[in-house]
């Protein structure tokens, strides 16, 4: 096994120019807004700087509707293309606006149907948070069309999306009393004044983790006539600290609902794995260092500074000496 | 006014410009101040519209503020870890087609510049007659980390949930983590690092390991500010082929993104191991076998990837 | 032995005889090739000064250092200076407790040489580090776990104790110094007053002298080998070929104690000719004495050596091999076999012989020990790094050569360390006379009674 190798390419350096460039424009283009916005003066070279930036940047916006446990929110993806390839927005200054409307009623003039705003993260994401008694004001409404809005931004073209939902929901029982420990789900959708179930829907069982869901189950679900689906769960699977395990069912990018998901703690024996305590290891820090270690560095400095301190008294004495007559 | 002085205005204004630019979630709070939605928006009711045709008011939704779980700890508290998580990785050499996303992706979000490279991808062949594959290679992350028996100053630490990070306030700059590195992981900064903006006025945290200092270690660091957000690392997203599993040992699942499954069941599926185990090291990196490969391996030319090659054919 | 049998000295031939060395010990000042030597020297330190500052405005980058081969000169060099300081505990130590007659004279060279190449071992390492002005960090958070914190504490301890085995000895000489010297500057003077203690050559003092010497001696003796058993750790406790050994603590020890005897004997040399009057104490005797040991001692180096480089030699094992090959045929080679020729094998062959141990011819063998140990340092420390396979980096990148500042900065710390020897030879007595006095057979006695008298004559 080689162990020692390293690398660097060409293209990483590439890469890393381009971006410099991309950045020095950004520099520009903020430099000039924010001189608007503060009307201060400045010298002549930012101006200069900021003119080369006449075009707006063009990039693409996904919006995708979570319903979690009962709770709506929005997330937007950003990306555009850069030399040929897909990157996510990660400089964007400006908020995007949400509005909700049915078929165009809101008004952005007049801030008619705006809900939310979120700012776009390092990695081209938003997600929209609803204010408080979002749903208690939306409780008729059985189909949403968010519109999200990105106005005036000195670096990127306006960009309008809407997405348009249909109310349906989603629960999850439990049948832990058997040997064998079963989950059923269950997806219904608003037909004109009742929730029927949804018939062939894709709906995933699954153990939520970490960092995503881990499915259990049917390898291809489907819910039946009456919008169910049901699977076993694994019994050596490791729950949670707390003697629960964590179940959810998802449907996930549906084109009618978008993404609905459910969990639920269900009681589990089986606790995850509790780290080792290491105590005093040689990768300890410096306060926990292995006792013999300490100790016999202790004792060995202790011998050897002790003898200099007796030797620097010996120094001493030799001054002494030269004093007596 | 004299020249100087409008410079270092210049600088300072710009400065706080990127402060708010360089926003996250985290920066929202100072870009409220900064901008001028600030007046347009704040306090202010906004009007929706019920489906039976009443308008009624709700208070104005706010940015999503920073939680305070989720904002990069300091050095000190970056010493900590996340409790009872034990983080490992996966990765799957019959996936890798050497396309060097996660190498970019890892190289942009932590803000790299100069040629310190986090993550490398090797063309590996052992042997004359052995098989080359490629290799993706970040830190080991190792439970017995050679790096932090070596550190004299703790500048380097191993945390309780198996992470390995660097305090780059702390380092003395001796590279002697460096010659322990059994997989030479670790890079110096060996001059001024050329900060890029974005990280100008951001402050350090041993999470992120931006901005970088001159003369101190840095390395590969499992991108903790993801994790902590229950997010993957950025190489894990940035890989086209899922060839980055990454996840919690203790609970014995790992994610590429796409695919969530039982780390155990995959290690034995596919035949996992680990680099150099004859070290005694225990890395936190798994590796699968290059075995039925999503791409027949091809060489490209020196200092090209495989889809630089494809773009221009 | 005959020879070694003390001749009986009356009183009057004792007195005379302390007398006479008193006068031919007292320091000098410099003629034409002292001062051009010595400015010579502050030039390179002080070229070395500037380039280090310019080092800490720019980083590390000024040197030919990148990621693979991470240490370089500074660190090999760091191990010459740890090195060659060892001669100080052999032949001050080893020897005094041996009841060695003959290294009296070569016991204040010796323990001169340790104090300044220890000292610079401190620096030059500082000079290594990426953020000196971290340095405090090792006292706030020092990890007992970590063998640089154990180098600095036995580099720190080293040095005091080379430092009080260096004095101890010296007061004597300081008062006499104090004393005699007629003419000097006021500063000069106030100093050997400072640095003398209050010495009037009374007996209780002596007394304190002696016991003093006897502990620091008997605990140098750890120390030394602590210290440059350490500095192998550095290297040896990680998983590198050519560094993962554990022949390494030996092997180094018995490099140090081969370099440091040549440091000595090229000291013996030098000071010969700088000043005639040497030559009556340092004699072909002391020469031969010194070619056997150097040559013992080399031919022990050639025992760690062929442990550290034959043995795995025969199993090649894969990252072994590539290492061993770029040392003994590859780019490394002309270097390898130039360093184990010149400065083992030749100084072997030519010490086994009478006449190879003559003065000249000794002289000559210990320059070659002294450049072949630096180089050696160089081979352990920087082919290990750099015969690694890398993939596409910058040509540059893949053999390290020191660039002009590093070598300057090194050069700077060679220059250091012989100009506090100098500064030592043209203020001090390089020479211990009451030792000297004590070897050539003259009694405890007459030494208490006369060593000041001097100042009456």
């Amino acid at each position: 096994m080689i162990l020692f190798t390293h690398i660097y390419t060409k293209e990483m350096k590439n890469n890393q120019q381009n971006s410099i460039v991309i950045i020095t424009r950004f520099k520009a283009i903020l430099a000039s807004l924010l001189l608007g916005a503060f009307a201060l003066s400045f010298n002549v070279a930012v101006s200069q700087e900021a003119k080369k930036a006449t075009s707006k940047l063009a990039f693409k916006m996904r919006l995708s509707s979570i319903l979690t446990n009962g709770i709506r929110s929005v997330k937007a993806n950003l990306s555009k293309m850069e030399d040929g390839k897909t990157v996510s927005v990660e400089n964007l200054a400006s908020p995007i606006r949400l509005y909700l409307s049915e078929v165009k009623k809101y008004d952005p003039s007049n801030g008619t149907g705006l809900i939310s705003k979120a700012y776009i993260n390092r990695e081209g994401e938003g997600e929209f948070e609803f204010p408080d008694n979002f749903n208690k004001v939306t409780s008729g409404m059985h189909e949403f069309t968010f519109i999200a809005k990105l106005e005036s931004d000195s670096l990127y073209q306006d960009v309008e999306k809407e997405v348009t939902v249909s109310d349906a929901k989603l629960t999850i029982e439990y049948n832990g009393k058997d040997s064998i420990k079963t989950a059923t789900a269950c997806l219904v959708e608003w037909k004109g004044k009742e929730y029927v179930p949804v018939k062939e829907g894709e709906l995933k069982l699954c153990i939520k983790r970490a960092f995503n869901f881990l499915p259990f189950g049917p390898n291809a679900p489907s819910t039946d006539e009456n919008g169910n689906v049901s699977g076993e769960l694994p019994l050596d699977v490791p729950g949670n600290a707390n003697g629960t395990l964590t179940i959810a069912a998802r449907l996930e990018d549906h084109e009618t609902f978008g993404t609905l998901e459910i969990t639920k703690d269900v009681p589990w024996n089986i606790l995850p794995k509790v780290n080792k305590e290491h105590g005093r290891t040689l990768w300890s820090q410096g306060d926990n260092a292995p006792l013999l270690l300490v100790i016999s560095s202790l004792v060995i400095i202790t011998v050897i500074w002790g003898t200099i301190i007796y030797l620097i008294y010996l120094l001493t004495r030799v001054k002494k000496f030269g004093k007596m007559p | 006014m004299n020249n100087e002085d409008n410079q270092s205005d210049r600088r300072k204004f710009l400065k706080y410009g990127f402060l708010a630019a360089g926003l996250t979630v985290v920066g929202g709070g100072l870009q409220k101040v900064l901008s001028q939605d600030k007046d347009k928006d704040a306090g202010k009711k906004v009007k929706v519209m019920t489906t039976d045709g009443k308008v009624i008011e709700v208070d104005d939704a706010h940015c999503k503020a920073a939680q305070s779980c989720c904002s990069p700890a300091t050095p000190e508290g970056a010493r900590q870890g996340i409790p009872g998580k034990k983080f490992v990785m996966v990765i799957d050499l019959s996936r890798c087609g050497h396309e060097l996303k996660c190498q970019h992706s890892c190289q942009r979000y932590h803000h790299l510049s100069g040629m310190n490279v986090w993550l490398k991808v090797f063309k590996m062949q052992e042997g004359e007659h052995t098989a080359p594959y490629w290799m993706p290679k970040p830190c080991m992350h190792c439970d017995k980390p050679p790096c932090v028996k070596v550190c004299p100053v703790s500048a380097t630490f191993k945390r309780e949930d198996g992470i390995v990070l660097v305090d780059n306030t702390r380092c003395i700059g001796c590279r002697f983590c460096m010659a322990a590195c059994p997989y030479s992981t670790r890079s110096f900064n060996w001059e001024e690092p050329q900060l890029l903006n974005e990280t100008t006025g951001v402050v350090y945290s041993p999470e992120t390991g931006f901005p970088q200092k001159k003369g101190t270690v840095e390395k590969c660091d499992f991108c903790p500010d993801m994790l902590k957000q229950g997010k993957l690392p950025h190489c894990v997203t940035a890989c086209p082929n899922g060839v980055f599993f990454m996840g919690d040992l203790n609970e014995d699942t790992v994610s590429n993104g796409a695919e969530t499954v039982r780390f155990s069941k995959l290690i034995k599926d596919k035949g996992g191991y680990r680099l150099n185990e004859i070290l005694g090291t225990e890395p936190s990196v798994y590796y699968l076998p290059a075995v039925k490969r999503l791409f027949p391996f091809q060489d490209p030319l020196p200092g090209e990837s495989n889809e630089d090659k494809e773009k221009k054919g | 032995m005959e020879n070694k049998e003390r001749k009986e000295l009356t009183e009057t031939e004792a007195i005379d005889l302390l007398h006479e060395l008193n006068e031919d010990m007292l320091p000098k000042k410099f003629g034409i090739v002292g001062n051009s030597w010595t400015a010579l020297l502050v030039i390179m330190l002080l070229t070395g000064i500037y380039c280090y500052i310019n080092q800490i405005r720019n980083g590390l980058s000024i040197t030919g250092m990148r990621d693979f081969v991470f240490w370089g000169i500074y660190i090999s060099n760091f191990v010459f200076f740890v090195a060659i300081s060892l001669v100080g505990s052999l032949i001050t130590a080893v020897l005094y407790l041996l009841k060695v007659e003959w290294r009296a004279p070569l016991s204040r060279i010796s323990e001169v040489i340790a104090v300044s190449a220890i000292v610079f071992a401190g620096l030059i390492i500082i000079v290594d580090m990426g953020r000196p002005d971290r340095m405090i960090n090792m006292a706030l958070h020092g990890r007992i776990q970590s063998p640089i914190i154990w180098d600095v504490m036995v580099v720190s301890t080293y040095m005091t104790l080379s430092f009080l085995l260096l004095y101890f000895p010296l007061l004597p000489g300081i008062a006499f110094c104090r004393d005699r010297l007629k003419g000097i500057p006021k500063w000069q003077h106030k100093m050997y007053q400072i640095l003398s203690l209050g010495w009037k050559y009374s007996p209780q003092q002596y007394a304190v002298v002696k016991k003093a010497i006897t502990i620091l001696s008997i605990i140098i003796i750890p120390v030394a080998l602590c210290i440059h058993t350490v500095t192998s750790w550095l290297f040896a406790s990680t998983y590198r070929p050519g560094w993962d050994s554990t022949n390494f603590g030996a092997y180094f020890v018995s490099g140090a104690f081969l370099v440091g005897s040549g440091g000595v004997v090229a000291g013996m040399y030098i000071l010969r000719q700088f000043n005639p009057a040497y030559k009556k104490y340092l004699t072909d005797m002391h020469f031969d004495k010194m070619g056997r040991l150097l040559a013992l001692l080399a031919l022990v180096y050639a025992y760690f050596s062929i442990n550290e480089y034959l043995i795995p030699a025969y199993k090649m094992k894969g990252e072994e091999a590539g290492h061993l090959n770029e040392l003994f045929t590859g780019y490394y080679a002309p270097m390898f076999w130039s360093v184990q020729f010149f400065g083992m094998i030749l100084p072997i062959l030519v010490l086994m012989f009478k006449k190879g141990r003559k003065p000249l011819p000794m002289f000559i063998m210990a320059v070659f020990v002294i450049v072949g140990a630096w180089f050696k340092r160089y081979l352990i420390v920087i082919p290990t790094m750099s015969f690694l396979p890398v993939q596409e980096i910058p040509e540059a990148w893949k053999h390290y050569s020191p660039t002009f500042q590093e070598w300057a900065i090194t050069g700077g710390s060679l220059a250091g360390a012989l100009l506090l020897i100098t500064l030592f030879v043209r203020f001090f007595p390089i020479i211990s006379v009451w030792e000297v006095a004590e070897e050539k057979g003259v009694s405890h006695d007459i030494i208490y009674t006369h060593l000041h008298e001097g100042n009456e004559k």
